[in-house]
């Protein structure tokens, strides 16, 4: 699943260890997020959206071939 | 359970296994055991449950090293990968253990072999318990 998650970082001026702070998860989980390596939970896509303040599909590009 | 309350047990834990191997010691000391794998052992059990008492009391004194361990231990990526380790690790294990069985087996060790063929099952059957235990769950 690909993710807009270093785009939006990247506006924010946001760093990956004060995401990774403010989501409760490891820097190196936010790593593998960016890189679409690991597929966030649905808990922590919903946080990842609650503190980007965008909706989970305005970040989260889910494919069809996936399922 | 509250994550400060995890450590402080885990702090018991280790003044337990501190406890056990002064125990341990003093009883090699005094002559009681005179086992000297025994006394080994109970010193190498006094030396871990110092060690785990000392790094435990030192993260409760930081809040900021409790966070970060409280995170390491909690982020779902970590969780995920040690799941899927213990998962492998399962698959190998039987597989091994299925292997060394008929080895044993083929070479004659029929005592040998029925130990890890009981072994096996024995396995699959805590398997099998936690599959339904864990369906009945979720």
């Amino acid at each position: 699943m690909k993710n807009k998650i270093k785009e939006l970082r990247k506006q924010r001026g946001v760093t990956q260890d004060e995401l990774a702070r403010a989501v409760f998860v490891t820097r190196q989980t936010v790593i593998s997020l960016e890189s679409g390596k690991y597929n966030a939970s649905l808990g922590l896509a919903h946080k990842i959206a609650t503190y980007f303040g965008v909706a989970i599909e305005d970040i989260f590009i889910f494919e069809e071939e996936e399922s | 359970m509250k994550f400060k309350t995890k450590i402080w047990i885990r702090v018991l834990v280790g003044l337990l296994y501190l406890a056990v191997g002064v125990l341990g010691c003093i009883l090699a000391y005094t002559g009681v055991i005179e086992n000297a794998f025994v006394s080994t052992l109970a010193a190498a059990f006094g030396i871990a449950g110092l060690a785990h008492v000392v790094r435990n009391l030192r993260i409760i004194a930081s809040p900021d090293a409790m966070r970060s361990l409280e995170i390491k231990e909690k982020d779902e990526r970590n969780v995920m990968l040690a799941e899927k380790a213990r998962s492998l690790a399962f698959g190998i294990y039987i597989t091994a253990a299925a292997v060394l069985e008929v080895a044993l087996f083929l070479r004659g060790m029929n005592l040998a072999g029925q130990v890890v063929a009981y072994n096996i099952c024995a396995v699959f059957l805590i398997y099998v318990v936690c599959y339904w235990a864990l369906r009945l769950k979720n």
